[in-house]
């Protein structure tokens, strides 16, 4: 009796071992959400940033998260960003608010739409200092994303805000 | 020490304690979210960093009123819009010179104390959207978050 019960214990030890191992590992979904953290954490800009090696390193980061092609919608006025390389001179461009920034990606849902391809629908948040109060503020918009699987890496292929609040 | 820490009856202890959890998470998970106000956009009704709480009950009953303020999801409830209803579905909205009117005529908004010269052109609103707006409109149109919002997305009214 005792035998028997080690040994369903050990199969249900093993089976949940192996089941929480392929979530964290193999699940696409999850690879997913763990590489738009990443790519969350690469955005932003840490108070800390003060050498050019940093924020270079940073850049060259960025190249991993995104496909040459990627097509990037920004804002109402519907401007966009048509390549990788155009994306990172964008970013790079950015001036740097005094304490920096920091974003992240909330309720992130994820739907595969076959075994290479994805989308990603979420709120993207920017929080950081008002440059005028010190106040911390938060800017946020709703985001989707579609990811293509390249290289065995799930990379960003294109982006577009959602309107949550829609006026003419 | 186990008497003052546990009780004198250490599992009636602990069931109150996992009363107690359980409630929690069951009030403040899914009735009353709470809410950390984030901006001017609500002054002077709500001020930046204000704390307070989105009843996700309010609509279950009725439908959201024109006054309302409400609480409406992005992508989900981790971040949220707090904004007035000022036009229900069907109503035709417009701004002109800062006044708001309904159906052509200029609503009374006593929760609004200073009005830029905004202007909006007549739009009318689908048989399930919402006109949300906030409550400050002393500052630029072009800074503030306000338009349709649809039913599925308020989530609920703010409790205070």
């Amino acid at each position: 009796m005792r035998k028997n019960g080690s040994v369903y214990v050990s199969i249900v030890l093993a089976v949940l071992v192996g089941y929480f191992s392929y979530q964290w590992w193999f699940n696409p979904r999850r690879a997913i959400k763990r590489q738009l953290g990443e790519l969350a954490a690469t955005l932003s800009l840490p108070p800390e940033e003060v050498s050019e090696i940093d924020r270079l390193a940073r850049l060259a980061r960025l190249r991993h998260y995104f496909s040459p092609d990627v097509q990037i919608t920004t804002g109402r006025s519907g401007a966009s960003i048509n390549s990788r390389d155009a994306l990172i001179g964008a970013v790079a461009a950015w001036k740097a608010p005094a304490g920096g920034w920091n974003v992240t990606f909330v309720d992130v849902q994820i739907r595969m739409d076959s075994e290479t391809t994805a989308s990603a629908y979420m709120t993207a948040e920017i929080t950081g200092q008002d440059p005028r109060t010190g106040a911390p503020s938060l800017d946020a918009r709703e985001v989707t994303v579609r990811l293509a699987k390249q290289d065995d890496a799930w990379v960003v292929t294109t982006a577009e805000p959602t309107e949550t609040l829609q006026r003419p | 020490m186990k008497t003052i820490l546990f009780g004198s009856n250490p599992r009636l202890t602990a069931i109150r304690a996992g009363v107690l959890v359980v409630t929690a998470i069951v009030v403040f998970g899914y009735v009353l979210l709470p809410v950390r106000l984030t901006g001017i956009s609500m002054e002077p009704t709500y001020t930046d960093g204000e704390l307070n709480f989105a009843n996700r009950l309010a609509f279950s009953w009725r439908e959201p009123a024109r006054g309302d303020v409400v609480a409406i999801r992005m992508a989900g409830p981790s971040v949220l819009y707090i904004k007035r209803v000022i036009g229900l579905p069907g109503e035709q909205i417009e701004i002109e010179m800062g006044v708001v009117k309904v159906n052509g005529e200029a609503l009374l908004e006593p929760t609004v104390v200073r009005k830029a010269a905004w202007n909006l052109p007549a739009l009318t609103l689908g048989p399930d959207e919402y006109f949300v707006i906030g409550d400050n409109r002393a500052m630029s149109m072009h800074n503030h978050d306000f338009g349709r919002a649809t039913r599925d997305r308020i989530i609920g009214k703010l409790l205070f």
